[in-house]
């Protein structure tokens, strides 16, 4: 057992193993749960026109014939997946007594697929429910649209969950070489959040991949800017691109945002999408009109941020992002996509460097004219 | 002090005052913020009375001082908290999570909206308008529009209402909104002694006149439907204080809980015909598992395999039924808060807002906050042989309906079973 003690839980530890698979822990004191995360580079972004929803697909065939779940579920604990664009990630969470129950899930389902023809058939109907699902969600399908818009003619612009008539050429041996070339130790960044865990224990979970060679992070485009009406939002949607090398600034930003949103009295979620050269922030703004969110913008790109401004949106960024009082789960997926996006964490005090001058600067960034709009035309 | 009775149980405090409102108090000086809960259960027994439930609980916070109520959710905010109304499973609800140095004006805010005895008519109008855009947002997403129906076809989900003119809704109000149905939960960082004194003199004031609920117009309005077709499964069960509820409830997780329940088994892995699913627990008139999932083969042929999957916890392995009692016990103990909110055996104790969301539950639903740490004890005693025999004995009664996807026009119902 490693020895760190409760008191010194915040120090975040790491290393890479033989394979290199790089582990990271990040333990959360007193935490009930733990969390495991390991992102590997692979995803929508990496697709072309002929092989979209393969890495989706892949994810899905993972838990075909594995035991995995009921390893997990035995223990009271729970593993899944998802693919975005740029990583596939895979996730167990449960009770913090039976973690090595949780190491032990993950590492049974990282195994090539073992699943025949009729199996991947049965899967690619799963994924089609999926996508239909997706898709009756006005606000999910609109992020995707905005992607879409914002992106086009780049693969960050694919719906991540891919095409399943694409799908249906993807047989069993294609999706193993897949694995070969994603489910390896260069393209491994795996995150833990438990107190009691060591890195060895932690590694256990990723240890047996083989090497592999690590996959390039794909560009990311430059943004186009554009205006969509669409009859199913109720609300309006935009999106700005974002530095990849500026995330504590743009959280602080996105914090100053929501507290001018609330303070007119306006609803607002913010979205992060985070890419390894880039990014876009997106703004739902429910049941809001065009009009409102113009206002809005206009005003604050043109803002000097007061200290006590500067001082609510860091506190508010740190809750989001400071490993000391994240949530295990949070705390272990924040650091499995900072690392394998290649990001710089975002620190308190990278946060607390935010000068006021330098959001009054940021600030001009949001320019509604600067921005992907989805206009709501629901009554 | 209005106190009656004033027991120390327990890690938390509990006073009955006098007009029959219960107020309790879990102190927790590592949590970082305050929860007060409001729950109230109101005495009501048709869908119709449900669906007035329910519009009621959109109007609580319509007639509080703008600027009090801003200024409330701006230090809320601010916290990584929030405060708003609630409605869920015949339950109306106010909630705040907070700094605890703003314990004290939530609490005068939530006792002011509770108290108000007439409603103006363009509150009406604004609650009205908020009610109906909830039932609207949602009504597309896969399952919700679907499962509304079902669950207003069994008499234990809410009928949409009509808009009613301001006096009829402030005698709805005052019939709905009774002290002696309400539970006022207070946790996290609170000062336990002063926040019971506080919220017992605030609350000590409330004593409503009668109201009433005669007339309450049915809403001829439909709504949309989602694109995708929804099968759902009901099984009823035993009160939540029988000795068979534990038992039960292993029972719904072998159904519909995880990844190793039967429903994905069968549905998602043997047949590939869905992807995602709900399963809840109800407590509205009586007990009722709810097993629901999208899919695009809304078929007799896929009905009848659900409804084989979840008959199919009355013949499972010893093997498997520890499984279940094991994801049981885990989601009590620890689980997050779900995204959508609260809900009764879909989440743990961990955050201020589900301990108070547990002894609201509790107190207004199983008789004694206290039985929330007896009911851990005894799940963790079950045996397979009473899951088993405890789900067989309900499954008499299961019930299987699919809606067909009508994209605009409703989730259209093609046909009951059993």
């Amino acid at each position: 057992m490693f020895p760190v003690a409760a008191a010194l839980s915040f120090l975040a530890l790491e290393t890479t193993l033989p394979n290199g698979a790089t582990v990271m822990l990040r333990p959360v004191a007193g935490a009930k749960r733990f969390a495991i995360c390991a992102g590997f580079r692979g995803g929508s972004a990496y697709e072309s026109p002929t092989t979209r929803g393969s890495y989706h697909l892949l994810e899905h065939a993972l838990f075909l014939n594995s035991q995995a779940d009921a390893i997990a579920e035995a223990a009271g604990c729970q593993i899944y997946a998802a693919t975005y664009r740029e990583l596939i990630i895979v996730t167990c969470e449960g009770p913090s007594e039976r973690a090595a129950s949780g190491i032990q899930a993950m590492k049974q389902l990282l195994h090539p697929i073992s699943a025949n023809a009729d199996a991947l058939a049965r899967e690619r109907e799963v994924i089609r429910n999926e996508i239909a699902i997706a898709k009756s969600d006005a606000k999910r399908f609109s992020l995707d649209e905005l992607w879409n818009a914002a992106c086009k003619d780049s693969p960050f612009g694919f719906d991540t969950l891919g095409d399943p008539q694409t799908m249906s050429q993807f047989d069993p041996q294609f999706l193993n070489n897949l694995f070969d070339e994603t489910f390896c130790g260069a393209n491994c960044f795996l995150a833990f959040s438990c107190p009691e865990v060591s890195v060895k224990e932690a590694g256990a979970a990723v240890a047996h991949l083989k090497t592999g060679a690590p996959k390039p992070l794909p560009p990311f485009p430059a943004i186009r800017t554009s205006r969509t009406e669409n009859k199913r939002l109720r609300g309006v949607m935009v999106g700005f691109a974002m530095q990849a090398d500026k995330q504590a600034l743009w959280s602080v930003m996105s914090h100053l945002l929501r507290i001018a949103a609330n303070a007119r009295g306006l609803e607002i979620e913010c979205t992060f999408g985070r890419a390894s050269s880039g990014g876009i922030v997106s703004f739902w703004f429910p049941n809001a009109d065009e009009n409102a969110v113009k206002d809005l913008l206009k005003s604050f790109a043109s803002s000097k941020f007061t200290e006590t401004q500067m001082a609510a949106a860091k506190r508010l960024a740190k809750s989001e992002n400071d490993p000391q009082t994240l949530p295990p789960l949070e705390a272990a997926r924040s650091a499995c996509i900072f690392g394998a996006l290649g990001l710089k964490n975002i620190s308190s005090a990278d946060l607390d460097a935010v000068a006021a001058s330098q959001a009054d600067a940021a600030a001009a960034a949001f320019d509604p004219a600067a921005a992907v709009w989805l206009i709501g035309k629901r009554q | 002090m209005m106190a009656l009775v004033a027991p120390l149980t327990f890690a938390f405090q509990v006073v009955h005052l006098e007009n029959g409102m219960t107020i309790i108090a879990e102190p927790d000086a590592q949590a970082h913020s305050a929860c007060i809960r409001l729950s109230i259960r109101p005495d009501v027994d048709s869908t119709v009375e449900l669906g007035a439930a329910e519009l009621v609980s959109f109007s609580l916070l319509q007639e509080a001082d703008p600027l009090d109520l801003q200024t409330l959710r701006q230090f809320a905010f601010l916290a990584g908290g929030k405060i708003e109304p609630g409605w869920h499973d015949g339950c109306i609800s106010l909630q705040a999570e907070l700094p605890a140095q703003n314990l004290d004006a939530a609490l005068t805010l939530f006792s002011r909206a509770i108290r108000k005895e007439e409603i103006g008519a363009a509150t009406c109008e604004l609650a009205y308008k908020a009610y109906w855009r909830a039932i609207n947002e949602t009504s597309e997403l896969p399952c919700v529009q679907a499962v509304r129906d079902f669950e207003k076809s069994l008499g234990i989900g809410p009928a949409n209402i009509a808009p009613m003119k301001a006096d009829q809704f402030s005698q709805l109000r005052r019939k709905l909104l009774t002290p002696s149905r309400c539970v006022l939960a207070m946790t996290g960082s609170v000062d336990g002694a002063a926040a019971m004194k506080r919220a017992s003199e605030l609350f000590g004031r409330w004593n409503p006149t009668p109201g009433s609920n005669s007339r309450l117009p049915k809403a001829a309005r439909s709504v949309g439907g989602a694109a995708i077709g929804t099968i759902v499964v009901s099984v009823p069960g035993p009160p939540l204080e029988s000795e068979d509820f534990p038992a039960w409830l292993a029972a719904f997780c072998a159904v519909g809980k995880g990844k190793t329940c039967a429903l994905f088994r069968e549905l998602r892995v043997n047949r590939g015909a869905m992807y995602t699913w709900e399963s809840r627990v109800k407590f509205c008139k009586e007990t009722t598992a709810v097993f629901a999932f999208p899919t695009l083969s809304p078929t007799e042929q896929i009905a009848n395999a659900a409804r084989e999957a979840v008959s199919s916890a009355a013949s499972m392995s010893d093997e498997q039924l520890q499984i279940s009692k094991t994801i049981a016990i885990s989601d009590y103990e620890s689980l997050p808060e779900p995204a959508g909110g609260c809900a009764p055996f879909s989440q743990g104790h961990d955050s201020p807002a589900s301990k108070a969301f547990w002894l609201c539950f509790w107190q207004l639903y199983g008789t004694s906050a206290a039985n929330d740490e007896k009911f851990l004890l005894k799940l963790k005693t079950v045996t397979p042989q009473e899951i088993r025999q405890t789900w067989s004995k309900f499954l008499p009664r299961m019930k299987v309906e699919r809606f067909l996807a009508e994209p605009g026009q409703g989730a259209g119902r093609q046909s009951t079973a059993e």
